[in-house]
Order: structure tokens, then sequence, then C-alpha cells
């Protein structure tokens, strides 16, 4: 051996950050992965995609309980998982939350947390600012009370939340992002939200890409606000408009692919539903393996990899010159067109609006205005 | 043992998480400063091997010789090593010394 050196290197370099998640894809390891910890949710909301079961206390009983949670955890951890994103339904629903959190963080995780932030308490609010997620991300679908009580059908959901973020800012907790689902609903408030963010001093995100709830009903895209409409709000800010431009610079070049799924799922992500079901993905509810029937391992190795190894037909979207600029995904086309090789409209009218705006910012020197 | 270093014997800070993950050693901060700032830390082969065995009973020169040992180096390449690495550590605040 010539030397020894034994620098410490930053993860987040970027080059070390690509060569690691190369090597975790080359080696199919589960990098990263999602828990839903109940599909239950004290909101009722219009868009919500786990559906009617959302309303009821009567299937915690089909959840996972706290010990076998806890086993999945360390099974994943065992497999290499080192981001987990903990959500639900509303995950702070579960009264074992925070041994779950407790447990999940003890095992060197980077976790995200997805709350509508309603159930947050002081003891929480403390949980979260001793052991730091990597995340909490606050759903919020208006500016206003009333807003808010039409989209989740419960009255003061605003106060809750807006109280709920005050606790955790009181307690200190950083890496908060306040994020929202645009709809016809609450467009007319969408600046109000983002407003809310920035006077907070929170990330902001929001989603316009509404689909079906996974047992088929097609609600929730009755809702859906007009592509030109969506990528508009989105290019009003500068910064989100020229992170979109910078992401199709630096993938806009990929090689065509004659895999049907292009992304992580199956490869370095995973889902596990509430009912102990790991998934490729949550939106491939129909490719599941039972944990409680065998191990994380098992399943991982034997039954995720289908979902990566499917062949495109007669899909084009993978020859598509604005695929990267559209959130093409063949599970979101199984759910709103009932096949994954029909692709969805919306998504191509979105993918052509933000190249219609990349190019004119390009041509313009960032001086188009929509 | 080491000239820069004050102290002999080290130890890992409780907070901190190790993971071994596609043949990388990575450690997480799970709580303090560290973690909010949501900083984590890979170390190659060598420093894993120093890692491991701060233990907060092993001294630095027998760590010392134990990387001569495994990795057929001179003592003085091997101390310089350990001195920046230790001093490293101590700056990420990632270990502290036992008193």
């Amino acid at each position: 051996m010539s030397s020894v050196c034994a620098n410490t290197s930053w993860l987040s370099n970027a080059e070390y950050l690509r060569q690691f998640h190369e090597k975790t894809r080359l080696q199919r390891i589960p990098l990263s992965g999602s828990i839903d910890l109940t599909h239950r949710c004290n909101l009722k909301c219009v868009h919500c995609y786990v559906g009617p079961q959302q309303t009821t206390d009567g299937c915690s009983g089909r959840e996972m309980d706290t010990g076998m949670i806890m086993s999945v955890v360390d099974q994943m951890t065992d497999a290499g998982c080192l981001n987990l994103l903990v959500s639900g339904g509303e995950p702070l629903l579960r009264p074992d939350f925070a041994a779950i959190y407790r447990h999940i963080k003890s095992k060197g995780m980077l976790v995200t947390v997805f709350t509508n932030a309603t159930l947050i308490t002081e003891e929480l609010a403390a949980l979260f600012a001793g052991l730091p997620p990597q995340a909490i991300e606050i759903s919020l679908y208006g500016a206003s009370e009333v807003t808010c009580a039409q989209i989740t059908g419960v009255a003061g959901a605003y106060e809750r939340c807006m109280r709920g973020i005050a606790l955790l800012l009181e307690h200190g907790v950083k890496n908060i992002t306040l994020k929202t689902i645009l709809m016809t609903l609450n467009r007319h408030e969408f600046y109000g939200i983002e407003n809310i963010a920035k006077r907070l001093g929170l990330k902001f995100r929001f989603d316009a890409c509404l689909f079906p709830r996974l047992n088929g009903d097609k609600t929730p895209i009755s809702l859906r606000v007009p592509a030109a409409d969506a990528v508009a709000m989105e290019f009003s800010d500068s910064e989100r408009a020229r992170d979109m431009s910078d992401f199709y610079e630096k993938f806009k070049d990929l090689p065509v692919s004659e895999k049907l799924y292009v992304c992580g799922a199956g490869v370095t992500y995973f889902h596990i539903d509430p009912f102990g079901m790991l998934h490729p993905c949550m939106m491939s509810a129909n490719m599941k393996y039972d944990l409680g029937r065998g191990s994380f391992a098992d399943g991982w190795k034997n039954r995720m990899h289908l979902l990566s190894e499917k062949r495109v037909s007669s899909l084009a979207c993978n020859s598509c010159d604005k695929r990267v600029l559209c959130g093409t995904c063949p599970a979101f086309f199984s759910l709103e067109n009932g096949s994954e090789e029909v692709h969805s409209d919306y998504l191509c009218e979105i993918g052509a609006k933000r190249f219609d705006n990349i190019y004119k910012e390009a041509i313009t020197g960032g001086m188009y205005e929509n | 043992m080491v000239s820069n270093i004050k102290k002999d014997v080290f130890r890992k800070k409780q907070e901190i998480v190790s993971r071994h993950i596609a043949g990388e050693t990575i450690l997480v901060p799970v709580m303090g400063k560290l973690a909010e700032m949501q900083k984590i830390f890979t170390l190659n082969s060598v420093g894993e091997f120093i890692w491991s065995r701060l233990d907060g009973e092993k001294g630095l020169q027998e760590i010392r010789d134990e990387i001569v040992a495994a990795f057929e180096v001179e003592k003085e390449q091997a101390a310089a090593e350990i001195e920046e690495f230790i001093s490293e550590l101590m700056k990420e605040d990632l270990i502290e010394a036992v008193q």
C-alpha cells in the first residue's frame, strides 16, 4: 500500500455522491425508500391518492404493529437503506410515532417526515429538535381557513397547521419545507401559500400533477389546473425557473432506454405500505411482497427487480426530447389510463410548456415574463 | 505519541452512527449541530481502520502499531496520518478525548 491517507471527505461532494449513487445502482442496493406508517388521516383531503380508507379508523387493525415496523426498519438498514421517507396518511396519528422515529434515527438513517403538522405537540417538536430530521415537509393547501377547510374537509385545519409550524420553529427545528398541491380549489391562494413560506423562512415547493387514487377513483384529476397555468406559476419564481433549466441541461442528453421504468424504483428505491407490503415505489401498488411472510432482503432480491426489467413495447416517451421535463412515469400512466404504456396528456402538456419556458428564458436572457 | 495531539485515547461521539453501504463507511450524526446541518462523512479503508479502534481504551500508539502491521508502512508515516486524521475528526466534532 503506497499511502495510508485517511482523510475524511464530505459525502455531499458532488463527484463523490455521483460515484456512490452509481455504485449503489450497479449493486442494486436499496439506498432510499419510503414507509407509510398508516393510511389513516385526521384530514379528508379531496385530492388524496390514498382514498376512502383515510376516513376510517377501522383499518388500523391491519396496520403493522410497532414490533413489525421496528423489525422492518432493522432489515432495511441491513440491506443498505440510508434515506428514508416516513409518510402516511398522517404518520403522527400513530401513538408509537416517537418510538418508531427514535428507532429509525438510531439506525443512522437520514429521515424525512411528511406531515400535515396539525398534530404537532410540544413533545413532538422537542423530539424533532433533539433528533433533527433531514427534512420535515408540511402540506398546506390554502392560505386561508376557508380554502383549507374546503380541501381538507376539516374546519380549523389551517389554524392547527400554522400552530404546528410555530411549535417547530419555537423549538428551533430546521430544514422545514412548506409544500402544496396546486389545484383548481386553491390556485387563487397559491402565491399566498408561497408567501407564508417566505415569511416564516421555510423552503417551498409545489406539485400540480394530481393523479387518481390508488383504488382507481379518478376524482383527483378533475381538480387539475391547466398545464399552461401551472407551469406559468412554476416559472414565476426565478430560482424555480433556473432549477428547472439546470435540470434540463443536466439530463437532456440521457441515452434512450429500452426499459419501461428508467427511474430508481426497484433498483435503489422501495416503498412499504402500512400493511407490510413491499413495493418498488408508492405508485406500483400491484407489485408487492408481503413482509409478514418473508424478509425484506428476500423481497428486495427476488421480487422488486421485476419492475426495472420491464421493456418498452409501444410507449414513445423514452425517446421524447422533453422526457426529462414532464415527470414521465409508467405507474402514473397506469393509474390514469389503465396501462403503463398509454401516456398522460397532462404530463405531456406540462413537459411541453416547461420546454417552451426554458427556450424563451434562454433566448431572452431571463427577461421573459409569463 | 503524536506531536500535536495532547491526548492519546479517544472515543467516538455517541451521536455518530457508523454505516457500511456499498463497501463504503459512512458516519451519520443523528443529533446535534452536525445533524441539523445535514452533514455526513465517509471514510476510506485506513480511516475506517482507525475509526473502528477509537473505543475510549486503545491509545494512538497502539493503533499506529496496528496500522504499521496491517498496511506495511513506516511508523513515522503511520503516525503522521493518524495525527492528520484525528485532528480532522476533532475539528468535525466526531470524537472526544478520554480524560
